[in-house]
């Protein structure tokens, strides 16, 4: 009898725990800045970069130093960032026990639900299911099939219009994968992108496009220890600057300007996370 | 429920409400992406950094 009621007593609180847990969390998300342009609406592109760290003071740092952005704390766990006072990226706290950042494009859909249901059927995993973040719309964070994680976005305020971007801020996003197969057909179905091959110099190069518009690169990773991931760019004025001014705060150099690679106009970092994240020159 | 296991619940019961309280939110609080960055220093791919200039 005292067993029975010891158990009891337990499985109550942990239904207790949970929803206090859980409702004070939903309750206090942040309300972000609306981007877009009412009526817009650019499915495919990606149209926002969410980093989740685990050390949001030195996240700030390093980002704050390193390209000028300027931080608003929205809620008690996400940071905005802006430069030259436009919203750029966002910065959310992962919890205890996770010490691995990463860098999550956010891609414009129509249809949340669709996409997850489409993910779940090819064999991917939706990492975190829909939820409505205030100012913008329903988030979700997916895995592809070959587990590169990312997330969508169906906005309430329409989509951000293309523009040329601006030096420290996002200039391009690439999926690198195992399996380019694979991955082309759960993107096309998934976001409605087609698929071009443009040479540029010698170089081959594969990306996707919906309604004419270049939205994401497509490459074979060179390395089976790489994770199949998307990798996002941001354009900088002087990138063996930069990849210097990376170094010195902490975070690391995974490949340094080098006169092979694009005439030394690109470096891959990481941010002392261990968020990867690529800086390119654009010269004109 | 007895004396003793009436006092464990409402303790419990509190810690958790504070925890509530004090626990930071943020979107992805609970994302694990499981994937960490790495990438070979030997990499060399000369197709890198062509999107953007498309």
């Amino acid at each position: 009898m005292h067993r029975l009621l010891r158990t009891g007593v337990v499985a109550a609180l942990q239904i207790a725990l949970a929803v206090v847990f859980l409702g004070g969390c939903a309750s206090r998300l942040p309300e972000l800045p609306v981007i877009g342009t009412e009526g817009n609406t650019l499915p495919g592109k990606v149209v926002w970069h969410d980093l989740v760290t685990p050390d949001l003071d030195k996240s700030r740092a390093f980002y704050g130093e390193l390209f000028g952005w300027q931080f608003e704390q929205l809620g008690d766990g996400y940071l905005l960032a802006r430069y030259e006072g436009r919203p750029v990226a966002g910065l959310a706290r992962l919890e205890a026990g996770q010490d691995s950042g990463h860098w999550l494009p956010l891609v414009s859909v129509t249809d949340i639900a669709k996409a997850q249901k489409t993910t779940r059927t090819a064999g991917g995993d939706v990492v975190l299911s829909a939820f409505e973040l205030k100012g913008r719309g329903q988030v979700a964070v997916l895995k592809d099939p070959q587990g590169a994680a990312f997330g969508v976005l169906q906005s309430d305020h329409g989509d951000p219009e293309d523009r040329i971007p601006p030096v420290n801020t996002w200039l391009w996003n690439e999926i690198w994968t195992n399996n380019i197969t694979g991955a082309t057909a759960y993107y096309e179905e998934l976001f409605g992108y087609g698929r071009k091959v443009v040479r540029i110099g010698s170089v081959s190069y594969d990306f996707f496009v919906r309604d004419g518009k270049p939205r994401a690169g497509l490459l074979a990773k060179p390395d089976p220890q790489i994770p199949n991931t998307w990798l996002c760019y941001l354009r900088v004025n002087d990138v063996a600057a930069v990849t210097d001014k990376a170094r010195a705060l902490g975070g690391s150099v995974l490949m340094a300007p080098n006169a092979k690679v694009r005439d030394g106009r690109v470096a891959i970092l990481t941010d002392p996370s261990g968020a990867g994240f690529v800086v390119q020159e654009v010269r004109k | 429920m007895n004396k003793q296991t009436g006092h464990t619940f409402w303790r419990i019961l509190l810690a958790a409400v504070l925890l509530g309280v004090l626990v930071s939110c943020s979107p992805y609080a609970n994302v694990n992406v499981g994937v960490p960055f790495k990438v070979g220093p030997v990499y060399v791919n000369p197709s890198i950094g062509v999107g953007g200039i498309l």
